[in-house]
């Protein structure tokens, strides 16, 4: 019966120390209370009597009663020192005041451990990240990976002054120090970092989520092998933020990144629509066959989604209304119209539509909003009406005969030099030798069997066995390649022998994948194979050079790439940091994005300047937007490329460039244009 | 008022053309492939259908060529959409039974034509 009491006691007094600290100082305060109480019973063991009267201890000037005795009690808990003033006092008192001035030093210790453990506790918890964040209007990331220094970045450099929070399942300490060591700490920004599970609602809470004015979902870096496991935690924070119904003044815009592209459509579900999905595998795999297509596409692409170059944004234009979208382009002195877009109702939820490249002909209504190229966002764009009868071109004939025809007449080219142009003809891509292998690709595959022709070779190098990378591959499988004829090989891409042996300058294409197949850093070993192939590649280049495309995970390596033989560079993860960072501004850009980077659809091309003028004579931008409109094509810019003979410098790609200027293009020269499906 | 099944994948695709039709004040229904652009075909019974040819899961070619096999669908006049540039897509939508074709991006005022040709009371 004793020991059930005492454990019980015991388990009690281990609940109240297990609370919060205000019970434990609670607890000690009662403690004091009860020992200052038994000082006092000494009035009953003489405290006042004639024997005591001399002693300087005992003070008498209150009652010689209740007071006095509290007072004497308390001094003893208070000061363990004043026992010693006892001195001639009754045995029973002396004792007594012997036991309070113990319990005194008991009780202070316990005090000073309690304070030094709260302060300790409250410095572990700033270390860890797991006090409340009190902010509103901030930016809320949820998760942590290789992107979030990029998206930091783009943050500061697009939204200086934002407060930041970051809301992930890594150590405060580990997250700060990547912060540190990649100089995201000196940006324009504040960041604020707390550690725990972005799935949780009360962690979600902790962070004010409902009070941020964006939040970003990351897919993190776990331990998890399968990617697609990796979404599951961002599509539970979908569901999460889409079935929450306490927003405050207004609700935040919500983007989350979703890692496989065969999982948009359950995060779609779970956010309810109301969340803008960018699918990192999906980007990174048309950015990479985009680029494997055209050579200069990737830099196009960088520029667009980039926050400091001509990107897209939408804007309501007034005047335009009523206008026909083939005549608007020429009264934007800095912006390129490229398609419009208005918002609708479907199901409830209001989501924008649009479409990119519309016909010439395509009235502008009211509630369109127009979609622009154009260096810098602005609160209005201007345009004024241009009188077509009078803006001449380069050759200094009249815009007049070669407007647009009205809504009852068929668009047909109207310049000779389009009658005579060239025909477009695509990069042949028929065998693609792939070095490296991650989790992208089979989208990559899957992409590429969407447009190369039906007997199309790719040869899949990496340091997997057959059955490996196989089973890799099968694990994304949705469905078959019906164009592609896939070959394995394991080898090691970072080996001479081994490169030589593969036959490069055979290929059409060959792209180095940022490579998982191994233990290394997959930087540094593309690198290595991009040294070599500089070497194998050479000779071949006096004939026809093999085109050759580098995927990189950190941009800081994209100087050392440059000195090697790489046409194209492209950083995925900045590729995709990007566009989350510019959809959290602007929503919109979800779609048009997609519709960009999608097979089918509308899509960047570069394509020679002879299919646009004649070479060699002074043309303008107007010259080549009137020839592009006449084959349903947009311009959004040039690549003015380099040429041995005659020293032309190559220029690289200039979007949306001064309409005053005025170029002679040669056969080095390519167009930048939007244009509809260019399937193989 | 007629009403037109437009089949396409391409999300902005099917907006603008969608947007424009019902702004000329046609009724229109979406699909976005082959199967259920049959099965809708088959249900609402449109009066022209508007048919991408590059679709997932059933391409426009199959999807043509089944709605042409069948009695109840065989009189639907289908208008391929095909690309600009892609003169082989279009001859194959003719072979399959398609009645015309338009390129993309879509002329209105010429698709227009085609539809008004096509739904016009034959004259016996």
């Amino acid at each position: 019966m004793f020991e059930e009491r005492k454990a019980r006691l015991r388990y009690q007094l281990d609940d109240v120390f297990s609370r919060s600290s205000s019970w434990q100082l609670l607890l000690l305060v009662l403690l004091s209370l009860i020992v200052v109480l038994l000082g006092m019973t000494a009035y009953y063991f003489g405290l006042f009597s004639p024997q005591n009267a001399g002693v300087e201890g005992i003070g008498t000037q209150i009652d010689r009663g209740l007071w006095d005795s509290l007072w004497w009690s308390l001094k003893h808990l208070i000061d363990p020192g004043v026992f010693e003033e006892n001195y001639g006092a009754t045995a029973p008192v002396a004792i007594i005041s012997l036991l309070i001035a113990i319990m005194g030093m008991v009780i202070f210790g316990i005090l000073i451990g309690f304070i030094s453990t709260s302060m300790e506790n409250r410095l572990a918890s700033l270390r860890t990240g797991n006090s409340p964040v009190k902010e509103a209007g901030h930016i809320l990331i949820l998760g942590w990976s290789n992107k979030i220094n990029l998206l930091l970045r783009l943050l500061a450099a697009s939204r200086a002054g934002s407060r930041i929070v970051v809301l992930a399942r890594h150590e405060n300490v580990r997250m700060q120090e990547s912060l540190r060591a990649d100089g995201i700490l000196n940006l324009p920004v504040k960041v604020i970092l707390r550690t725990g599970l972005p799935s949780n609602i009360f962690e979600l809470h902790r962070v004010a989520f409902a009070q941020a004015s964006c939040i970003i979902m990351l897919v993190s870096e776990t331990a998890e092998s399968d990617a697609s496991d990796r979404d599951a935690e961002a599509i539970k924070t979908a569901m999460l933020l889409s079935s929450f119904e306490g927003w405050g003044s207004s609700k935040p815009v919500l983007v989350s990144e979703i890692n496989r592209k065969q999982n948009v459509e359950i995060a779609k579900i779970a956010g309810r629509n109301e969340i803008s999905i960018v699918s990192s595998s999906e980007v990174i795999s048309t950015v990479i066959v985009q680029a494997a297509r055209q050579s200069g596409v990737s830099s196009v692409y960088a520029e667009i989604f980039s926050t400091d170059g001509n990107s897209i944004h939408v804007s309501h234009v007034p005047g335009c209304h009523g206008q026909r979208f083939g005549d608007i382009k020429y009264g934007f002195h800095d912006a390129i119209p490229i398609g419009v877009c208005w918002q609708q109702e479907e199901n409830g939820v209001v989501r924008y539509a649009g479409g990119l490249n519309p016909e010439p002909n395509y009235t502008i209504d009211a509630d369109d909003q127009l979609v622009l190229l154009s260096k810098t966002e602005k609160a209005s764009y201007v345009w004024r009406r241009i009188d077509l009868e009078h803006l001449p071109d380069a050759d200094g004939d009249s815009l007049a005969e070669r407007r647009i025809p009205s809504d009852d007449q068929d668009i047909k080219p109207f310049d000779s030099a389009i009658a005579g142009a060239e025909k477009y003809r695509e990069h042949a891509l028929n065998r693609i030798l792939v070095l490296g292998f991650n989790d992208n690709i089979h989208d990559i595959l899957s992409e590429f069997d969407g447009h190369v022709a039906s007997d199309s070779c790719v040869h899949l190098v990496s340091n997997y066995g057959i059955e490996e990378a196989t089973r890799r591959l099968d694990r994304y499988a949705t469905h078959e390649l019906g164009n592609v004829e896939i070959n394995f090989s394991q080898g090691d891409t970072a080996s001479a022998g081994f490169l030589r042996s593969l036959d490069v300058p055979s290929y059409d294409c060959v792209i180095t994948l940022a490579d998982e197949s191994n233990d290394d850093d997959p930087d540094a070993r593309s690198i290595m194979t991009l040294l070599l192939l500089s070497e194998i590649v050479q000779p071949a280049t006096e004939t026809e050079s093999v085109h050759i495309v580098s995927e990189l995970y950190d941009p800081r390596n994209r100087e050392l790439v440059a000195r090697t033989v790489a046409d194209e560079v492209i950083v995925t993860p900045e590729i995709v940091s990007m566009q989350l960072s510019q959809i959290s501004k602007q929503p919109v850009l979800e779609t048009i994005y997609r519709e960009l980077l999608s097979a089918g659809g509308t899509e960047i091309c570069l394509k020679s300047a002879g299919r646009y003028v004649e070479l060699g004579r002074p043309c303008t931008f107007n010259d080549l937007c009137r020839s592009a409109q006449a084959m349903m094509e947009i311009v959004l810019g040039l690549r003015i490329g380099g040429s041995t003979e005659t020293g032309q410098a190559d220029l690289g790609v200039q979007l949306n460039p001064q309409r005053d200027e005025i170029w002679e293009l040669t056969s080095n020269d390519s167009v930048v244009v939007l244009a509809q499906e260019m399937y193989y | 008022m007629s009403r037109i099944l437009i089949v396409e994948d391409n999300q902005m695709n099917r907006d603008m053309l969608s947007r424009r039709l019902t702004r000329k004040g046609f009724e229109v229904l979406l699909a976005t492939d082959g199967s259920e652009g049959v099965s809708l075909a088959r249900s609402a019974a449109p009066d022209v259908i508007l048919m991408d040819m590059r679709l997932p899961t059933m391409d426009g070619w199959t999807a043509a060529r089944l709605l042409k096999s069948e009695t109840e669908t065989r009189d639907i006049p289908i208008i391929a959409l095909t690309a600009h540039a892609m003169q082989g897509d279009r001859d194959k939508a003719l072979d399959v039974g398609c009645d015309e074709y338009e390129t993309k991006p879509v002329n209105l005022s010429s698709l227009l034509l085609k539809i008004e040709a096509l739904t016009k009371p034959q004259e016996s």
